[in-house]
């Protein structure tokens, strides 16, 4: 065990404290307002989500052209 | 300094095990009680290489039980005589043997200052290597007046020898070696530095505890539930030979880049089926796959730990640059423009890189175990990323640096996506769950586990009001979840193997989930 090794452990201490520093500093909003605000952007959303509501066959850029089959 | 000779019927010891044993240069190491008042403990490497040639001869029976016996042999006919480096305002407690290299041995003793008003406590590294010799003077001396030192001076070798004693006729071994002392001032500030790491974490616990009033399953408990979510399989793209990585949309919603470790990138016209243009890779490991928003350039990578950034729209795809300098493998890429691209690697750093220069702008770097994916937010001021280290973490994209962390994963993060509101995340990981985590309240909302759920989250999308999520599992299904309500309301079957990729196009009207079986679907 050089000094060497405690030296950069002890770097790597001194940014691992920063970082948490700057982590704990930060402002925090009430879970029930957040989890209120993405329920609403869901249900205010959910008319333009094509998944929730199913494409129109019509409409669907996927599905295989219908074709016409003469016997 | 006082020599105290321990005769070995006053203190009983028993061999610990062999560490080491070479026939040039045995070595035993044997704990020892001292019966004496002050009972210390204390561990010594014994270098029997002087010793009496009958021990050496027992010793290459290498067997634990018969050096216990040999050496118990020995006590009887000698001395072991102990130099406990006494010095006047010190005494010593050696703590454990740390590391022992034949040539080199070591041993740890921590020193506590015994009468002197600091009590400071030093780290002792012993060099048993001269244990042959006898403890000299000056360095003995030297260590002596420690009163009269600044601690800070004792740091490094200090060189005292021992030496095997004629006492009466009996072989008397002297332990001594060289003393470094290390770690003085550095051992307090890393315990500070960690309590204090403690204490953030602590604090940073309580502050989300605090605002956790209530989860999001319970605030979505007057939402209409969805009922079985039932998408028709509309096309299988056939076309790669090897098992497909990744796949991502181009913003047109219609072109969709895949990747295969049959060595091609394949673009594909979503809406015909037909491949457009066949990318050649000059590594067929890859990871990971790109469309730029302009649809100009694709991008790809993997375990030659270079991104290569291909243009599409030339005769024949064009290398247009090779992005070099990931020490690990790519495992994610995103454009943010036909002039930037974000990377994530197996190195654990995610870089910002130039692409007119080829050069790298920023290096994200906080991870401590492989980055696995990444996703940008909507805003484009952020990214997200997840990591082996079972961590997501936010960034701010000019700025550089890790914004917020989040945990509760007990394994590697696979797969990371925005809520399109761009206020929440989601992540998939090998702990066979998927979880949102609020941004704003910096904490995990929601948890979505099923008990018979047993497989890893390999990728995971959005729809575009962010209700549902289409998470691909190592069970080759892709399991679709309700956000809101944390229920699986359906799933997409039809792989043959684990589903490594999925991803909705940016106008939502469909899902397209890549699979090892080779095959791309598309579902709607």
């Amino acid at each position: 065990m050089s000094n060497n090794n405690a030296s950069s452990s002890l770097i790597i201490a001194q940014r691992a404290v920063k970082q948490l520093r700057l982590e704990a500093s930060i402002r925090r909003i009430k879970v029930s307002q957040a989890a209120a605000e993405l329920k609403q952007f869901c249900l205010q959303n959910a008319s333009k989500d094509p998944l929730l509501m199913g494409v129109p066959s019509s409409d669907n850029p996927f599905r295989p052209p219908k074709s016409c089959s003469l016997f | 300094m006082s020599e105290k000779v321990l005769k070995s019927p006053e203190f009983s010891w028993t061999a610990r095990s062999i560490e080491y044993y070479s026939t040039h240069s045995p070595h035993l190491f044997v704990h020892t009680v001292d019966q004496l008042a002050e009972r210390r403990a204390l561990n010594f490497a014994l270098d029997l290489q002087g010793v009496v040639s009958r021990v050496e001869e027992k010793m290459l029976a290498s067997s634990e039980h018969g050096l216990r016996a040999s050496l118990k042999e020995e006590a009887k006919r000698g001395e072991i005589s102990l130099l406990p480096f006494l010095f006047p305002s010190l005494c010593f407690i050696p703590s454990s043997l740390i590391s022992f290299i034949p040539s080199n041995p070591h041993l740890f003793f921590t020193v506590e200052e015994g009468q002197e008003k600091e009590r400071v406590s030093l780290q002792v590294k012993l060099d048993q290597q001269s244990a042959l010799g006898r403890a000299s003077e000056e360095s003995v001396s030297r260590l002596c007046n420690l009163g009269q030192w600044n601690l800070k001076e004792l740091i490094g070798e200090h060189r005292a020898r021992g030496d095997w004693d004629q006492v009466a006729g009996d072989k008397v071994l002297t332990l001594s070696g060289k003393v470094t002392v290390i770690m003085a001032a550095e051992k307090a500030e890393m315990d500070a530095l960690k309590k204090e790491c403690d204490g953030l974490r602590a604090q940073i616990e309580a502050a989300r505890k605090a605002v956790n009033d209530t989860t999001m399953t319970a605030a979505a408990n007057g939402v209409a539930p969805l009922g079985r979510v039932q998408l028709k399989l509309r096309k299988s793209l056939k076309g790669h030979l090897a098992k497909i990585y990744a796949m991502h949309w181009s913003e047109d919603s219609r072109q969709m880049v895949s990747a295969s470790q049959d060595g091609k990138l394949l673009v594909w016209d979503t809406f015909t089926g037909n491949k457009l243009v066949a990318v050649p890779l000059k590594s067929a490991w890859v990871m990971s796959v790109a469309f730029a928003p302009s649809a100009n350039l694709v991008a790809s990578g993997g375990l030659d730990n270079i991104c290569t950034v291909y243009n599409i729209k030339a005769a024949s795809p064009k290398t247009l640059r090779e992005l070099d300098a990931h020490t690990g493998y790519l495992s994610c890429c995103r454009f943010l423009s036909d002039s930037e691209i974000l990377t994530a690697s197996g190195d654990t750093t995610c870089v910002l890189w130039d692409l007119e220069t080829g050069k790298q702008k920023t290096v994200y770097t906080n991870h401590i175990g492989d980055c696995m994916s990444l996703a940008l937010a909507p805003d484009m001021n952020m990214f997200i990323s997840g990591a082996c280290d079972s961590l997501a973490k936010l960034w701010d994209l000019r700025e550089g640096t890790c914004k917020q962390t989040f945990s509760g994963h007990t394994s590697d993060i696979n797969a990371i996506s925005f809520f399109p509101s761009g206020n929440a995340i989601i992540t998939g990981s090998d702990d066979c769950s998927c979880k949102m985590y609020d941004l704003r309240s910096d904490q995990e909302v929601t948890d979505y586990t099923d008990a018979t759920l047993n497989a890893g989250v390999t990728s995971l999308a959005l729809s575009n009001s962010g209700r549902l999520i289409f998470a691909g599992y190592d069970d080759f299904n892709c399991h679709i979840w309700d956000s809101l309500k944390g229920e699986k309301v359906g799933v997409l079957s039809g792989h043959d193997n684990r589903v490594s990729c999925t991803g909705v196009p940016a106008d939502g009207m469909g899902v397209c989930t890549g699979s090892w079986d080779s095959f791309l679907k598309l579902w709607n």
